[in-house]
């Protein structure tokens, strides 16, 4: 091995020793911002998971409303004063037909969010028990 | 050369797994979009039932057109059957009430918009209802698992 191999073959490595070295740091700093992200997305769910608990907590109670549309203004203020995790917003509110409540749960540093829909009806809170065979109310 | 090689082995090791973790997270996402879209629609499913076709109740899926219609004609029905949440439609695929009349199951599959082929996204809820003699009332309302989703 002559002296311009050495050199050739040193530089190589060099340039090659550097790349890596690059992407090594490149993937490390990708896994870290990664790990805070999955934390950021469990708080996410958290909070979704959390408010559905309510949510059902505030229905064994039971007297959320007379009419499932009521029942669905009491639940969006019942968890309006419950206050979000840290780093979450929440919104609830009825939707347009008034049958359903809306929640949405967003992580403004990640521009990323979650809905779901709950129904009262569906959760226990109306309408009061009848006899089969009834039409629609 | 062989120290150049093994430095590009780790290279591409790392940006294989940073490459495999982005799928993951790819295949998370569409997890969550899926499930809250299928108890979204479990919810405006039951919570449709309980409040305005309360016979339905009590009825398996299979025995809806010819027991149910007292409480919801057959248009209804389908409506049922095919609806909409949010941003995506859904098939009600099985509401099977135990012979006790205290539980349910229902199995809801989101429609495969936009994959090619179709993926079928699916959810077993248990619903626990309140049964007398002669009437239903749905108490609860809960995902057992989910189908066919995030693959």
């Amino acid at each position: 091995m002559n002296l311009v191999e050495v050199l050739t073959s040193g530089l190589l490595f060099t340039l090659a020793a550097a790349a890596s070295l690059q992407l090594w740091s490149l993937g490390a700093t990708g896994s870290v911002r990664d790990g805070d992200r999955q934390l950021r997305l469990d708080r996410l769910e958290a909070e979704l998971l959390g408010s559905e608990e309510r949510l059902r907590q505030r229905a064994r109670q039971g007297d959320a409303g007379s009419s499932c549309r009521e029942a669905v203004t009491n639940l969006a203020e019942y968890l309006a004063a419950v206050p979000a995790l840290a780093d979450v917003e929440r919104q609830q509110r009825a939707t347009p037909d008034g049958r359903l409540l809306l929640v949405q749960v967003t992580l403004p540093s990640e521009a990323i969010s979650r809905q779901r829909l709950y129904s009262p009806a569906a959760l226990g809170l109306c309408p009061a028990l009848q006899e089969e065979g009834h039409g629609p109310l | 050369m062989l120290g150049c090689f093994s430095l590009l082995l780790g290279s591409l090791s790392v940006q294989t797994a940073a490459l495999e973790a982005r799928l993951e997270q790819g295949a998370a996402r569409r997890q969550r979009q899926a499930e809250d879209l299928l108890a979204s629609a479990a919810q405006q499913l039951v919570g449709e039932l309980a409040d305005q076709h309360a016979c339905l109740l009590s009825l398996p899926l299979e025995h809806w057109a010819v027991m149910g219609t007292a409480c919801a004609p057959l248009a209804v029905q389908m409506q049922l059957r095919n609806g909409q949440v949010l941003t995506e439609s859904y098939r009600l695929l099985t509401w099977q009430p135990q012979q006790d009349g205290t539980t349910a199951e229902l199995l809801l599959e989101l429609a495969g918009s936009g994959q090619t082929p179709p993926r079928p996204r699916r959810a077993v809820f248990q619903v626990t209802m309140q049964a007398t003699a002669s009437a239903r009332r749905v108490l609860d309302l809960r995902l057992q698992g989910l189908r066919g989703v995030g693959s």
